[in-house]
This record gives C-alpha cells, sequence and structure tokens, in this order.
C-alpha cells in the first residue's frame, strides 16, 4: 500500500469511554459495568495515549506517527459505554489533552450523555470544559420500552435532562432513538416520535435494533429463547414500518436526511461522523477505539483493564488491524459513501481508482435499486431500510 | 484337489445376528490364522476396506480343515455384502457356493433379511447349514427360533445347530456340518474352462483384481482368457488364493475359487456375473449375467459451479471401481453444470455422495432421487425416463409404469398398525401378512420404488419404535396414474425441485412443498409467489412477502471493519445460493423434496 499523506486535513478525534452503570440488553458493544475506582487511572492512561500517540503509534509499527504536520482536530466525539459518568474533571482533562496534541480548533466537540446522568451541575462544567453539542441515549419515552431493554433513566428524565442542558447552554442536543424495542407498537412508537418532534433536537439519530450474537437480547432470541422480552419484540416488518414512519415524520418537520441512520436540522448536521462516512482520517483512543488514517484501520485492545496496564508500560496493545487494499477502499468509497443519502459522484472515484463501475452501478439502476442522476447516485428513497442488500451487490 | 474334498459355502444372516464373529472363529479354529495373526489380519483389511471403499462386495478366504473322517478338506468360504442395494452381487455369491450358513440370533429371531435371505439361497438351490448363535445370552430362545424358522422358513428344527459365535460354543459342529451336509462341487477339471466372476475391484498397480469361482476346467497363469459377455481378451499373470493375504498358485481347477489378475485395467470389464473362458477352446457363458442396472437417479451438482471438472474427475476415479456407477452430465437452469447418477440403490447413493465430499472435498448438491419410468406415448411407442424434467408432455402420454417391488417387513405386533398404515400411504398393495409368533408379524408388500427412495425407510424405523426390519427385490414394473409437478419460484420452473408423484397425493405434496419452500427461501427484495403446477394448472401457491428490513444502523465510533465483514458474509451467503431468475434459492430448498410425504416433523 502506498503511504497515505493524509496531513492537513482535518482529523476526527474519538475517545472511548467503555463505562455504564449497567448494561443494556440489546447492546453488542464492548463495554461493561466497572467499579468507579478505575475511572481515573483508566482517563490517565487515554491521555498518556493521546499525548504519545505518535511515539505508541511508531512502536506498534502503524504509518499513522509520520504525519507531518500533525494532525489537526476538527472534531472531538467522547462516545461509550457512558461517558457522562466520568466525573467533570476527568472529561475537562481528556479534552484538554486533545488540544495540546491537536490544536485548539475543534469545531464540534460532542459528549455522549445517558438523561439519568445529567445534573445542573454536571451540565455546566461539561459546557465550560468547551463541550457543546450534547448527543443524548433517548431511545424512547415509552417506560414500559426502557425497562425491558434495562435502560436506568425513565421518560421523565428525558425532559429534565434537556431543562438541564439548555440552562446550561448546552442547546445543541441530539436524541438517539431505537426501533424494533421489545414492546413497542404502532402507537407507542408514533408517541415516542411526537415527544420529540415537541422537543424539537437539532439532530436525530434513529437505529434498527440489531439482533446478533453480541448481545444478550440477541442471544435469547437467535436461540429461540423468552427471556428479556423476547416475545414482546416487533417483527422486522413492524421494525421496518416504524423506520419509515419516521421518516415520513422527521421529513415534514423540517429534518433533512442526510444519512441512513441520522436526520438534522438545517446547519446542525454531525460532521465527526460524517467522517466516517466519507473516509476521512479519525484517531481513537481509548479501549476498543477505532482509528483509520486513510490507508490502515485498527483498533485498541477493548479490554480497559489490559489497556490501561499496556499505557503504564507505553505500549498499544491492538485488537484488529487491517490495511485497507485498493479494491476495499473502493468498496467502502460505495457502500460507506450511498449511506449518504445525497449520494456520491462516480466520477471522482472511478478517476481515483481508474475503474469504470457502470457496469457494477447499471444493472442496480436498472432494477430500481439505486438512482442516477448526471452522475451523482443515491440509494432509491424507498431502498433505504434494504440498503445491506443494494451494497452487497457492489461488493467485488 | 479332487473336488469332492473341496466346500464352498457362504455365510446369510440379517444385520448384528454375528456373521462376521462366526467367521473369525472358522478362521481360528481351522488354524487359518493364530489369534495373534488375527489381530494383524483384521487391521489389514480394514486398511484395505477403506482403500476399497464401497467395492468390497463379497471377500474371500480359503480354510483348510481336517474332518472327523480323517479328510483334510479345503473350505472356501464366500462373504456376501449385506445390503439389498447389492442383490445381483449376492445372487452371484451365491452361484459361487453349494450351500451356505444360515445365521440367527438366537433372541432376536427371524428378521426381514433372514426370510430374503434364505429364499435366495433356496432359490440357488443351496444346502441350508441353519445355525442359532449366541445361545449364550440370558435373553436367548433357540426353542421359540426353531419354532419360525420351521414355520416361516420350512427348515426343521432338528436340523438346527446351536451355537455362541463368541464363546466358540458348538462351532466345530459347524465346520463338521458343513463337510457333511453342503455338496461338494460337480463339473469337472478337464472340460473346457468356465470360472463365474462374484467380484473384482480396482488395485493402483495390478488392475482388475477378479474373484472367481471355477465351475469347470482350469485357469493357469499366461492362459489366454475371454471375459464373454464385456468380450474383452486378456491375458492371465496371476491366480491365488486368498488364506486372506494373498498366495499365487499354478493352477484353479475346477470347484475351486481364487482370484484372476490378467492387466484388467477397468472393473467395468470384469464384471460380476461374466464368465471367464478360455479364448482358445471356449465354453458357453454360464447363464444369469445381467448388465448392471441403476435403479435410482439423482443429479450431482457441485455447489461452486468451477468444481464441475473436479466432480467429472471423481467420478471418473470412482468409476475405475464401482462398475455399477453410472453418470452422464447434466444441465440445470437451476444448479448449473452437474451429472445425472444412476445407483444400485439408496445406500449405494449414499456412499458415492459421501465419498465425493470426504475424499474428492467437493460441496455438493443433490437432487431428490428418482426412478426409471416407463412412458408410453400415444403413436410414438415406450420410453424409459429416470429424470422428472425429461417427461414428455401430459397430452402425449398414454400410460405410465412405474418399478415396484415386493418388500418383507418383519414387525412387532404392537407396531403392525402404524406400518400397514405407513405402506398404505405409500401406496403399497398388501401381499400377505403372517404371524410368525403371537408378537412378531411378516407383512409382505408390493412398494413402488419411487416412495421407498424418498423417507421410507427412516419412516418404518420411526413407527416401529426401531423395531421393524425390511428387505426387498424389484418385482416389475406396474402401471400407475403419475404425474409430473413442477414448482415455480418467481414465475419459473425450477428443474431441481421437479417431481413425479400419483395423481391423488399430488394435491397435499404441492401444498407441503410449496409451504416448506416459503419458509427455505430468504426474503428478496420483491415479492415472490411459489406455486405447484401440473402443466398449467396450479395446484398450490404461497407467496414470499418483499424483504423489507436489511440495514446496518449504527456506526459504533467508526467500526467501518466490521460494517463490511458483515456485507462480505452477507455477500457469501448469497454465493452459496442458487439463482433461478432474480431469485437467490439456498441449498436447502432443493432438499426440501426429499423431506416432501414425511408429514409432520
Amino acid at each position: 500500500m502506498p503511504s497515505v499523506n493524509i496531513a492537513g486535513q482535518n482529523l476526527g478525534v474519538y475517545i472511548q469511554v467503555p463505562f455504564c452503570q449497567s448494561k443494556c440488553s440489546y447492546c453488542n458493544f464492548s463495554t461493561g459495568v466497572f467499579p468507579r475506582e478505575i475511572f481515573e487511572p483508566y482517563v490517565d492512561a487515554v491521555c498518556r495515549e493521546i499525548a504519545e500517540h505518535e511515539e505508541l503509534y511508531r512502536r506498534a509499527g502503524l504509518a499513522a506517527w509520520q504525519q507531518q504536520p500533525r494532525f489537526a482536530a476538527e472534531t472531538i466525539y467522547l462516545g461509550g459505554g457512558t461517558p457522562s459518568l466520568l466525573e467533570p474533571g476527568d472529561l475537562a482533562r481528556l479534552l484538554d489533552a486533545v488540544r495540546q496534541a491537536f490544536g485548539n480548533a475543534a469545531a464540534e466537540i460532542t459528549l455522549e450523555a445517558d438523561p439519568e446522568t445529567v445534573s445542573v451541575e454536571k451540565a455546566r462544567a461539561w459546557r465550560s470544559a468547551g463541550f457543546n453539542r450534547i448527543s443524548l441515549g433517548v431511545q424512547s419515552f415509552a417506560d414500559t420500552e426502557l425497562k425491558a431493554v434495562g435502560r436506568r433513566h425513565r421518560r421523565a428524565d428525558i425532559f429534565t435532562a434537556i431543562e438541564r442542558l439548555e440552562a446550561a447552554g448546552l442547546g445543541n442536543v441530539s436524541f438517539d432513538l431505537i426501533a424494533g424495542l421489545p414492546h413497542q407498537t404502532a402507537e407507542t412508537w408514533q408517541s415516542s416520535l411526537g415527544e420529540l418532534l415537541r422537543l424539537k433536537p437539532r439532530h436525530v439519530s434513529i437505529y434498527l435494533l440489531e439482533l446478533d450474537e453480541g448481545s444478550r437480547l440477541g442471544r435469547e432470541a437467535l436461540g429461540g429463547g423468552r427471556r428479556y422480552s423476547v416475545p414482546a419484540l416487533p417483527d422486522d416488518d413492524q421494525a421496518a414500518s416504524f423506520y419509515e414512519t419516521a421518516c415520513a415524520r422527521l421529513a415534514a418537520h423540517g429534518y433533512e436526511h442526510y444519512e441512513i441512520s441520522n436526520w438534522a436540522l438545517p446547519g446542525f448536521r454531525s460532521r465527526h461522523n460524517l467522517k466516517y462516512w466519507r473516509r476521512e482520517p479519525y484517531l481513537g483512543f481509548g479501549a476498543g477505539a477505532h482509528s483509520f488514517d486513510g490507508g490502515e484501520r485498527w483498533a485498541n485492545t477493548h479490554d480497559p483493564v489490559v489497556y490501561a496496564a499496556a499505557m503504564l508500560d507505553a505500549h498499544l496493545v491492538l485488537d484488529e488491524r487491517e490495511t485497507v487494499d485498493r479494491g476495499q477502499a473502493l468498496e467502502e468509497e460505495l457502500f460507506l459513501g450511498l449511506r449518504q443519502l445525497e449520494g456520491i459522484e462516480l466520477a471522482p472515484i472511478e478517476r481515483r481508482y481508474q475503474v469504470n463501475l457502470d457496469e457494477r452501478v447499471r444493472p442496480l439502476v436498472d432494477e430500481g435499486l439505486i438512482e442516477m442522476n448526471e452522475g451523482r447516485v443515491r440509494l432509491a428513497p424507498s431502498r433505504i431500510a434494504v440498503s445491506n442488500e443494494v451494497f452487497v451487490r457492489l461488493l467485488d | 484337489m479332487d473336488p469332492q474334498f473341496i466346500r464352498n459355502f457362504c455365510i446369510i444372516a440379517h444385520i448384528d445376528h454375528g456373521k462376521s464373529t462366526l467367521a473369525d472363529r472358522l478362521l481360528e479354529l481351522t488354524g487359518t490364522l493364530t489369534e495373534r495373526e488375527m489381530t494383524a489380519q483384521v487391521l489389514d483389511s480394514m486398511e484395505l476396506e477403506r482403500e476399497r471403499g464401497i467395492t468390497i462386495k463379497a471377500k474371500t478366504v480359503r480354510l483348510s480343515y481336517k474332518a472327523r473322517d480323517g479328510h483334510v478338506y479345503r473350505l472356501n468360504l464366500i462373504d456376501t455384502p449385506g445390503h439389498v442395494d447389492f442383490s445381483y452381487e449376492v445372487s452371484r455369491a451365491l452361484q459361487a457356493c453349494e450351500g451356505a450358513l444360515l445365521v440367527i440370533d438366537a433372541s432376536q429371531g427371524v428378521e426381514a433379511q433372514t426370510v430374503a435371505n434364505t429364499f435366495l439361497a433356496s432359490q440357488h438351490n443351496l444346502a441350508i447349514v441353519p445355525v442359532i448363535n449366541k445361545v449364550d445370552l440370558p435373553a436367548a430362545q433357540p426353542e421359540q427360533v426353531k419354532q419360525q424358522m420351521e414355520a416361516v422358513l420350512a427348515i426343521p428344527s432338528e436340523d438346527t445347530l446351536e451355537i455362541s459365535a463368541k464363546t466358540g460354543l458348538g462351532v466345530p459342529e459347524v465346520l463338521e456340518a458343513i463337510v457333511r451336509r453342503i455338496p461338494p462341487p460337480a463339473g469337472s477339471s478337464d472340460a473346457p474352462l468356465q470360472a463365474l466372476i462374484f467380484d473384482s475391484w480396482f488395485d493402483s498397480y495390478r488392475g482388475a483384481i477378479v474373484l472367481v469361482r471355477v465351475t469347470q476346467g482350469r485357469l493357469r497363469p499366461r492362459m489366454k482368457i475371454r471375459m464373454c459377455g464385456v468380450g474383452l481378451e486378456a491375458e492371465v499373470e496371476e491366480i491365488g488364493t486368498l488364506v486372506p493375504k494373498p498366495v499365487p498358485l499354478d493352477e484353479l481347477g475346477a470347484g475351486d475359487v481364487g482370484y484372476v489378475i490378467a492387466n484388467i485395467k477397468r472393473v467395468a470389464d470384469a464384471r460380476v456375473g461374466d464368465t471367464i473362458v478360455d479364448a482358445d477352446r471356449p465354453a458357453p457363458a454360464l447363464p444369469g449375467f445381467e448388465a448392471i442396472k441403476p435403479m435410482v437417479f439423482a443429479g450431482l451438482f457441485p455447489v461452486n459451479s468451477s468444481d464441475y471438472e473436479n466432480l467429472r474427475d471423481a467420478l471418473g476415479k470412482l468409476q475405475l471401481n464401482d462398475a455399477a456407477l453410472f453418470y452422464e452430465p447434466e444441465n440445470s437452469t437451476a444448479l448449473g453444470f452437474g451429472f445425472r447418477c444412476g445407483f444400485l440403490g439408496l445406500l449405494h447413493m449414499d456412499i458415492v455422495q459421501e465419498r465425493l465430499e470426504r475424499e474428492f472435498n467437493l460441496d455438493l448438491i443433490t437432487t431428490a432421487p428418482s426412478v426409471r419410468y416407463r412412458i408410453g406415448r400415444r403413436g410414438a411407442g415406450t420410453v424409459e425416463v429416470d429424470n422428472p424434467t425429461k417427461f414428455p408432455p401430459p397430452a402425449e402420454i398414454e400410460r405410465i409404469e412405474e418399478p415396484v417391488l415386493r418388500a418383507v417387513i418383519i414387525t412387532s405386533d404392537e407396531s403392525v398398525g402404524p406400518v400397514i398404515q405407513l405402506c398404505e400411504e405409500k401406496r403399497g398393495v398388501q401381499k400377505n401378512i403372517e404371524y410368525l409368533s403371537p408378537t412378531r408379524v411378516m407383512l409382505t408388500y408390493e412398494l413402488p420404488l419411487n416412495e421407498i427412495v424418498l423417507d421410507f425407510y427412516d419412516r418404518l424405523k420411526s413407527v416401529s419404535r426401531g423395531y421393524a426390519s425390511l428387505d426387498y427385490q424389484l418385482a416389475g414394473y406396474r402401471e400407475a396414474d403419475l404425474v409430473k409437478m413442477d414448482i415455480l419460484v418467481g414465475g419459473e420452473a425450477v428443474d431441481a425441485l421437479t417431481m413425479v408423484c400419483h395423481r391423488d397425493q399430488a394435491f397435499d405434496r404441492g401444498r407441503e412443498l410449496v409451504t416448506r419452500l416459503r419458509k427455505l427461501i430468504p426474503r428478496q427484495m420483491f415479492e415472490v409467489p411459489l406455486q405447484a403446477a401440473i402443466g398449467s394448472r396450479v395446484i398450490a401457491r404461497e407467496n414470499i412477502a418483499a424483504m423489507r428490513k436489511n440495514v446496518l444502523a449504527k456506526c459504533y465510533g467508526g467500526d467501518i471493519t466490521r460494517k463490511r465483514k458483515l456485507l462480505e458474509k452477507q455477500k457469501e451467503g448469497k454465493k452459496r445460493m442458487k439463482r433461478v431468475g432474480r431469485v437467490d434459492i439456498p441449498q436447502e430448498a432443493f432438499l426440501a423434496v426429499l423431506r416432501v410425504g414425511a408429514g409432520e416433523e
């Protein structure tokens, strides 16, 4: 692989905080419940990783260390897990470390927060630490649904959290909702959407519940069991209807559907998440964090204890590491690019990869799966919910 | 050796009644093998067996026995295959003998294979030495078994020996009975050569190794011989006997049994049932040589179309050693390029399939087994059709005949109801029902082979809780009101799903099949109708609704690798499916036909 030069590009910085108060039944992410005592040493370790990332990358043989001039962070995103569990002082330390290493210019600094963790004091502290965007794990406005999957907050906590955030000057909030939760019905879904639209967050992410071996709920459902409210799960068709309803209602309220799972009021698209779809570079810090420097993808060990111990010893432990070859890169351009509903220009991609994509794209256009307009292709709006079928066809 | 001191015999028994234990004991008692050698020998022969696979159809071993009359006898033990698929080979092995040991388990009693084998042995005029085995076991009921034998097999009680092959009890009497009750072979060594081939297998160094029974005349090295049926001539390189390892000899005389190696390249040139004669002084061929007729047919298709050539090579290699395997190229719109294969029966099919998958590492889709129908066409004579897709259009068909079997089923009296019900469901015609004892019933049915090839045996075992035993033989052709049923997926007939069934069953089977397929074929991007049709008449219909959800929602902190892997996995899954029109059909769907008519799962 030719070395990629991404210097000067604007970087996304991701920090992973893999701690939760309890594990939700649908969670297929490597997070867990850890004693609070480990929070501080963990933050120390992440600060060290950020500060010494060039040396750590060099030792791990990652090409990213050679970037000159140094990366400048355009976005910072603290995800989890539940990063809002950390002491505000620890969060501030993390942001300081990023500024030290990647400059002061970050325009979008997001913190993921669960509604029940938002206190007046914390909200203020987040604001003064520099966060300017909160991604709130709402998931649903129906208590039955929240309870069934083991969320700790209830409907009332959402309203309280919003009030406190706004009072602290954190009005730029994104809501997460999940379609397909146990006990969800057309009525409860409509009502959750209704509540969301009344609160009118700047940004909305809607996820379709995934049932896979990675979560307790998924394992139970796939294994034919009945625990974790499996019998109350809506089926795929219902979940698809929920998603379609959301598309219609959000559009009617002025939201732009800019990515399969994401909607924003004009001017409030998530700049950080867009980097993933546009194959722009991002560096992830913390246990389980993923990075991409334009040529190589890697992920830190997901185990926070192993991670922190390795940091004490000043070396990285990687779970995954992969050089994206040319063919894979082209595939990514297509299946990541097409997640953005405005679509992609084919000509620049064809030039960059010296390919003719007509043969790959044409049959899908003929079948009505994607639309082509003056060299720009996009997912057909009616096929968004089955987009994997389209992407699979684009793989070589 | 003077033929009057030769005895040629086989052992016939139902499975697990102790045939091989008795054979081992005979080898040991006659000093053919010492106990230590036996262990070694068993290992060797397993090695060989693995190498030879299913073509171990008959083994033979020469025993030397000093009888109580003071003479030394040469006893040729000819082993016979234990499965109805190989009934022709069994009949040729019996043809090579003058007598048979009939072994019956003292607690199990007469079973279906016992009846069928005894019947075959009497057809060949063999002297039968009845032996009740395992009399040492607590559950042994030798008196009742004797009664059954008298009643069912017409074997007088006083002739029956009681033994335990395991402990050796009574086995010396078996050896004496062989000498006294089985007649010596007739035929003169001075007459022109006639030798019956009753087994052959392929050795990669020496070519076909052929087992023969010399009926008259002599076989010697460097003789020029001719295989009458095949017409091939060859020069004998080596002859010998198996004791059980091969020992070369100078001559095989009339009445004797041994092997011949004559630089024959393929087992197909030394076919079981053929007669070897002296090319310079040819005697007439022995009666009973039959061309091998496959009974069961199925399409074998590689899952990956790129494996087609490998499949062809593999079939060619198997055929070197298995003259009964028949194949020709077949092209399916659903499954691509493959081979239509003919087999002696279901076991033979299973074995071939397994060897292709295990030894040649091929991933195969096998279509539902079919039989060979005789179809009378209006004004156009009769055709034989073994592939349902090749059926003439209904308007051209005047009559259809299907192969039927005469099946003997022995079961417990509690299960006789369900067994009869099963036979009726499978279009059987009852020929006889007989109580062997107050708790055991023997049923004789004429059953269509096409019903047997699906799942008859498994279901018989299940409705009788494992009790019933089954044996059958081909009983000719019978006219039946059969129809070809097509399955249409997304409006296109899928040739690999086409089946032939009785008109009265068509509606139920069609409904069952489309219902199964609806569960097996994943939802596609559009609605897919599934139809079962006879000619242009649709008799059952289901719909697979269009897929509505297959989307990757969340991107956890930029984990793109996971997303790509998930898509790649979906892509792999699709690759393993077969595309008909625009519909991707998984392999399991093609196996659904196999289970139709099996009732509830």
